[in-house]
């Protein structure tokens, strides 16, 4: 008893103390500029979430070690804290991970953790262990050049848009629902155009790729979801108007495909490659409920218009429906064979229509719970549907086309042929036009009322930057070992087999030479003869010359006399 | 070629004796002269005696800014072994169209010349062209991308490459299917994989270089060659490749052979790959190397060999859908001194040609009672009786031996034992709907061809092409043991030709030629085998039902018969396709079948084959020995499959005759037949031995009584014994059906079950040798039934105070019973 509490008293100072010690080490360390910056806990925190955060998390604290927060670290597991301030050396974390200690980090074959990585860790612990953490998401725009300031006060917080490198896949792509505004996806950035005036606002800066955009059914916001693969994920709501960020949450496990909003509760919902939907509540980013039921990459998902049902669908074909507010299962809806990759309701929320890599484009009946409608709308694929107004669709996919269709599957008009597959789909009502996006990057404005199409030219530097040499490596040679003195395998038996073969050939030869005298009227015995005595003459050549080489160094080997 | 001599002297002598043609004897002299003069130049001793050097490959070609070749300087040894010498050789380009920095020729200005490469006063020679050295380079998927997948490693079975994908991510395996994975790579998934206008944010590029988290880590380093190329051609706009892009066609591996006189030494491998616009290019960096056998030697990621102890290995170079192996031979160091062993035939000499270049000493021959012992068992299934022990070990006759060979193959045992083979290879069995009395149709048919002398390739004749019913025509009935075209031309590739095929089902074979094409070219032979149900639910009607063909599951086309390995033939319409088959199947064209017709009849005698297992050939299970492998095969077809004279051949041969006992150069080998091996008896063996020793008989179902083992027809024998101890359930055509390994269910059957405790009372063969013999002569009788010999001093010492006078019988019995335990019985050594 004495012993657990001195030790949990030891463990508390040591606490406080390190705490203490980080406090002071902060400030002062930032005071002496020279050294390197230290690396701040965000970035620590991306190589722990890389290689120790599948097993220590808040969830699943293996050895009670929860390694997601600055404050979980401190407080460390069984075995005590996990770092000791200012002393990377004498941090378990970094002892366990660098493997100068057992039981070695990451468990198992796992390799170790990167070099580059460790010292990351090791500078961290060093430095400024406990800066305030940083919230989840800077609101404000952080990217490294400062942001050119915008003439027009409509563009808010918006930051100039810095040009592409090169054309890129279009990952998302959405239409305001009543004004002109075309949001993008861009390098790292939300691009916003408006169609209107074919001009560009500007850009919301992002880290990594956004793969969904959606502008909220009042017009109020505009959801970003997407990400870094496999590495974090970004759900942002901003204003629409002055471009402020309204919302942040993040999810650390991969960067999303698909996210919708619930304006009514002020939920979110997103999904992606870890085959889970989560619906958070946008003020604090709590998980309300999530739903398993995917079997593969959640690749769309849609809130009912009427707020009461919540659609997904995986990249395996599956089809699933839960109620909106309290995650329930509501149904399965089976059908589609190939990825699920654009869903919509229809305005009164009874018809579902969803589009998949099967071709098709379905309708389910809610209250039936079964498909109403289906057509094969691009084969190879569909891959984008958008909602045309009440009674009209319009879809896009592999085949590169963009069509519209009536409710009932009726081709109302083929509105031509992208450079490469059309993954991105927008509906802009006011304007009466659809805006695509392909693979090549290639966006492209269909006006309805005439069918002419335009594209919209993404603005790309004129300096593409250098690339790294590609230089062809000059390979390693094998080591050359002592010359050691060759080993003869040639042994006399063999020069004795010879020498045996000679003398039956010689002897077969002098036979040869009676019968030929004895049968003077055979000529094929001479002929046999004076072959065989060729053969000989040969022989004897090749045995000279062999005794007179090999054998003799041979016989006088020492090595060989056993 | 002391035998040939021997003959020549033999033939001469023979004219002088009257009554010859003299002319046929001359006539006979002169082929005999030929081939004297041809033996003795072939194992010349010119050849070997003094090194020489070699440079690899002969001619370069670099046809491209980013082509380069790598050079092998190779110096063969007067000893026969090989040595690297490529970082010791001197270069000089002549003139200066490429530049060599550590043996590496690259392109400097197009043109001509010669690259002289000197060492130790030897200077060689290679033409040097080069063209395109300034061209802008242009990096292809198929040709750069997809090497640096494979590489890395992204594409095997238990990655990406693996039937269901990785984490969400797929790749056809080893890059089998280029179009496939350049889709899947950029537009599977949209822009989740690739990221044009900053490639190196790619999520390709974060997951091989291990930035994010990553099922296989890091697979190339920041800045490598790797990764530049993949950055260079996502910055060029991902383009597909063009329909006319050129393929590689073949690849080739210097040097094919190596033979390192020790261990301690290192040697450099190139591969270079031929494409189908005529170019080629050096690809060692991009070859996947997996040796066999790490104790000889092992071979680093860039293809470098390291010796490290006696023994051979095969390294396997696999590069796009090709791989080629490089044979290595690790010399123990030690002096060696050629034993100059005798060689009984032709067969020997191959054998003891390959054991003299791995420094190995053969056993000496084995004694008369162990080859009589020997012989007995692998010819007729039965040990030798004691009377004909004595007959042998009396015949003063030096070739005694040979006598007895040809004595014991002209039993019908021999053939029955054939049989028994074959059923398992045919997989004669009675489940798969087919009944017993199909089954025993069938036996019989199969069994009458034999006995009747028809030779295996005539006996598929009539079997493959096989119509009508199952009961009219037993032949048919092996249509019904497997009836899907697939599995039909399976089992046809595994038995009749050593080969599995079964990988391509799905994909390119990953160790093997075999593509997906081949695969269904080859079941398409049997795409037209239609079926009937006859009145009788147990018959079965097949005919030829004149169309149709396989198709092809990846584009659904329909793919024609072809032979594997070799053309696809001219089809005449409503010609049967098997019988088209049966005619390559066994013809010359095909040296394969028998190839491996000999190498299933030399297993027999060996334990093992030259190829092992015996229906698993492919590239990176090359034949031990394969110039022994091609002259069994050569044999074979000129002995038109008949099995007697091979196993003749074999059993004449002094390999077949050497003594299982070892010496240090050879005991470690397994795989060159230095020694003979220790082999359990059959399942079936073993019982009609224990029959045979014990005077007792075993009654099995489809069989009059005392039937031997080795005749029960199908896969189920209904005998504990038999499938205790490994009989082939036949259920599959893989030669792993039959088991000889030990359990601990045969140890405790024969000590505790009834075989050999209930045949002993029954057998009732002590009681009856009693009734003319003293107690230790019948212990003597014993032991020659047994082990084929009669007890050593020692045994004989510890045996008979154990017999009491006054009741001999019981003690006799348990030592019948204890030498039926015995691994000297159970084993054929």
């Amino acid at each position: 008893m004495n012993d657990r509490l001195t030790r949990v008293h030891r463990r508390m100072a040591m606490m406080l103390a390190s705490l203490f010690l980080a406090i002071l080490a902060g400030p002062t360390r930032s005071q002496e500029a020279p050294a390197p910056p230290a690396p701040s806990f965000l970035e620590v925190k991306g190589v722990l979430k890389k290689h120790c955060v599948g097993c220590h998390n808040a969830e699943e604290a293996r050895g009670e070690l929860d390694l997601t927060s600055q404050e979980s670290i401190l407080i460390g597991g069984v075995a005590g804290p996990a770092v000791v301030a200012g002393r990377p050396e004498e941090s378990p974390l970094y002892r366990l991970a660098a493997h100068l200690d057992e039981p070695r980090m990451p468990p198992g074959n796992r390799p170790r953790i990167p070099q580059r990585d460790l010292a990351l860790i090791h500078d961290w612990i060093k430095a400024s262990i406990a800066a305030p953490p940083t919230p989840p998401s800077d609101p404000s725009p952080t990217r490294d050049e400062s942001p050119t300031p915008l003439k027009q006060a409509d563009r808010g917080a918006l930051v100039a848009l810095s040009p592409l490198a090169r054309r890129t896949p279009i990952t998302a792509l959405a239409v305001h629902p009543n004004a002109s505004i075309l949001a993008l996806s861009g390098d790292r950035q939300v691009l916003l155009y408006d169609l209107a005036s074919s001009t560009w606002l500007g850009a919301i800066p992002f880290e990594g790729e956004a793969h969904c955009l959606r502008f909220s059914g009042d017009g109020k916001t505009l959801l970003v979801a997407g990400g870094v693969g496999a590495e974090a994920g970004r759900i942002l709501g901003y204003n629409v108007g002055d471009w402020t960020n309204c919302f942040a949450i993040e999810d650390d496990t991969d960067s999303p495909l698909t996210a919708d909003v619930l304006p009514t509760q002020g939920w979110v919902a997103w999904g992606g490659p870890n085959r889970v939907v989560k619906v958070a509540n946008i003020n604090d980013g709590k998980i309300r409920y999530t739903l398993t039921k995917a079997t593969d990459w959640v690749m769309s998902l849609r809130f009912s218009p009427d707020g009461l049902m919540l659609a997904y669908g995986d990249r395996f074909g599956g089809l699933h429906v839960a109620e909106a507010l309290s995650g329930k299962d509501f149904a399965t809806l089976g059908g589609h064979t190939k990825s699920v990759t654009a869903m919509d309701w229809r305005g009164d929320s009874n018809v579902l229509t969803t589009a998949s890599e099967d071709g098709t484009v379905r309708s389910w009946d809610m209250h039936q719970l079964a498909e109403s409608q289906r057509w094969d709308a691009h084969p190879g694929g569909t891959l984008a549907m958008a909602r045309l107004g009440e009674g009209t669709l319009v879809t896009a996919g592999r085949d590169r086309h963009v069509r519209t269709w009536s409710d009932d599957g009726h081709l109302v008009a083929d509105l031509g042929v992208s450079a490469d597959a059309v993954f991105e789909l927008a509906v802009s009502s006011r304007d009466n036009e659809v805006v695509s996006g392909d693979w090549s990057g290639e966006v492209t404005r269909h006006a309805l009322a005439d069918r002419q199409s335009s594209s919209i030219d993404i603005p790309l530097s004129s300096a593409a930057p250098e690339l790294p040499s590609l230089d062809v490596p000059v390979p390693s040679l094998a080591k050359v070992s002592e010359e050691s003195p060759p080993i003869r395998m040639e042994s006399a038996s063999e020069l004795d087999r010879k020498r045996a073969a000679l003398h039956a050939i010689e002897t077969a030869a002098e036979l040869m030479k009676e019968q030929a005298a004895r049968h003077p009227n055979e000529p094929s015995l001479t002929k046999a003869y004076l072959q065989i005595c060729e053969a000989v003459v040969a022989m004897k050549a090749d045995l000279l010359r062999f005794e007179s080489s090999g054998v003799k160094t041979q016989e006088q080997s020492p090595n060989l006399a056993h | 070629m002391t035998s040939m001599s021997r003959d020549l002297q033999r033939a001469a002598t023979r004219a002088t004796t009257p009554g010859r043609s003299p002319r046929a004897v001359a006539c006979l002299v002169i082929v005999l002269v030929t081939a004297l003069t041809s033996a003795w130049t072939s194992e010349g001793f010119a050849e070997e005696r003094r090194s020489t050097l070699e440079v690899l490959p002969s001619s370069i070609s670099l046809t491209g800014p980013r082509d380069r070749q790598g050079i092998v300087v190779l110096r063969h040894q007067e000893d026969g072994s090989t040595r690297d010498v490529t970082s010791l050789a001197r270069f000089d380009m002549k003139p200066d169209v490429a530049n060599v920095t550590n043996a590496w020729v690259a392109p400097s200005t197009d043109g001509e010349g010669e690259l002289w490469v000197e060492y130790a006063d030897q200077v060689l020679r290679v033409p040097v062209k080069v063209t395109g050295a300034h061209a802008p380079v242009a990096l292809n998927f198929r040709n750069d991308v997809l090497l640096v997948l494979t590489k890395s490693g992204c594409n095997t079975g238990k990655c990406h490459g693996s039937a269901a994908g990785k984490d969400g991510f797929r790749l056809s395996l080893f890059g089998y299917d280029p179009e496939g994975d350049y889709f899947r790579l950029t537009r599977e998934t949209g822009g989740r994989r690739v990221q044009l206008a900053d490639p190196d944010r790619s999520l390709l590029m974060n997951k091989a270089l291990g930035r994010v988290n990553h099922t296989g880590g890091q697979l190339f380093e920041e800045g490598s060659e790797s990764h530049s190329i993949l950055i260079h051609w996502l910055a060029a706009g991902a383009v597909q490749d063009a329909a006319d892009a050129p393929k590689p066609t073949a690849i080739e591996v210097f040097p094919p052979e190596a033979v390192f006189s020790s261990s301690g030494q290192q040697q450099r491998i190139v591969v270079r790959a031929m494409y189908s616009d005529g170019s080629d290019r050096d690809v060692t960096r991009f070859t996947v190397f997996v040796g066999n056998n790490d104790s000889a030697a092992t071979v680093s990621t860039d293809g470098i060999v390291s010796s490290h102890g006696a023994g051979e290995a095969f390294i396997l170079a696999r590069f796009d859908q090709f791989t080629a192996g490089m044979s290595v031979i690790v010399r123990p160091g030690t002096p060696f001194r050629s034993p100059g062993t005798p060689v009984q035939n032709e067969l020997d000499r191959l054998v003891y040609e390959k054991l003299n270049k791995l420094h190995v000493e053969p056993s000496p021959l084995c004694g008369d009672e162990v080859f009589l012992r020997r012989l007995s068992i692998d010819l007729v299934g039965l040990l030798p009786t004691s009377s004909e022990q004595s007959e042998f070990l009396r015949d003063a006759d030096p070739q005694k031996r040979s006598k007895v060979i040809d004595r014991l193959l002209a039993r019908r045992e021999f053939l029955d034992l054939w049989i028994m083979r074959l059923g398992e290879l045919l997989q004669l069995r009675s489940n798969n709907g087919m009944s017993d009395k199909g089954l025993l149709l069938y036996d019989r048919w199969l069994r009458e061809q034999v006995h009747q002398g028809k030779p295996l390739d005539e006996l598929l004749a009539e079997l493959l092409p096989a119509q009508g019913s199952t009961f009219e025509n037993p032949a048919v009935n092996y249509f019904q043991t497997e009836t899907t075209p697939q599995i039909l031309a399976e089992n046809i590739a595994q038995v009749f030709l050593g080969t599995r095929i079964q990988c391509a089902q799905c994909h390119n074979h990953p160790f093997d030629r075999w593509t997906m094409d081949d695969y269904y070219g080859f079941a398409s032979f049997f795409s037209q085998v239609g079926y009937k149900i006859a009145q009788d639910p147990r018959e079965l009607t097949v005919f030829n039902t004149g169309n149709g063909q396989m198709l092809h599951p990846v584009d659904k086309r329909p793919v024609a018969p072809k032979y594997l390995g070799a053309q696809a033939p001219a089809i005449q319409d409503g010609q049967d396709y098997r019988a088209v088959l049966v005619r390559w199947l066994a013809s010359e064209e095909n040296p394969a079948f028998a190839r491996n017709f000999a190498n299933i009849v030399w297993s027999h005698f060996f334990g093992r084959g030259i190829v092992e297992p015996v229906d698993d050939a492919r590239v990176s299970n090359p034949p031990s020995n394969a110039a022994l492998l091609d002259e069994l095969g050569r044999r074979a077809a000129a002995y038109h499959f008949d099995v007697r004279q091979l196993a003749s051949d074999i059993c004449n041969s002094r390999t077949y005759q050497q003594s299982t006992e070892t010496n240090p150069t050879n005991e470690r080998d397994q795989r060159n037949f230095a020694r003979q091996m220790v082999r359990r008896m059959r399942a079936e063996v073993l019982l009609d031995c224990i029959n045979q020793v014990t005077e007792t008989t075993t009654d099995f179902a489809g069989l009059p009584l005392g039937g031997r083992a080795i005749e029960v027809p199908g896969g189920r024998s209904m005998n504990y014994f038999l499938e205790t101890f490994g009989r082939s359930p036949r259920t599959t055509a893989c030669s792993c059906d039959v088991k000889t390994s030990p359990t601990l269910s045969q140890a405790l059957h024969l000590l505790n079950g009834e075989t050999t405790t209930n045949k002993i009372a029954s057998g009732r063969v002590v009681e009856k040798l009693l009734a003319t013999k003293q107690p230790m002569e019948v212990a003597v009788e014993l032991y020659r039934r047994c082990y084929g010999r009669v007890p050593t001093t020692a045994e004989s010492a510890a045996i008979s105070p154990r017999i009491p006078t006054d009741d001999p019988r019981s003690a006799l019995e348990d030592l019948f019973w204890a030498l039926l335990n015995s691994n000297e019985f159970l084993f054929n050594h």
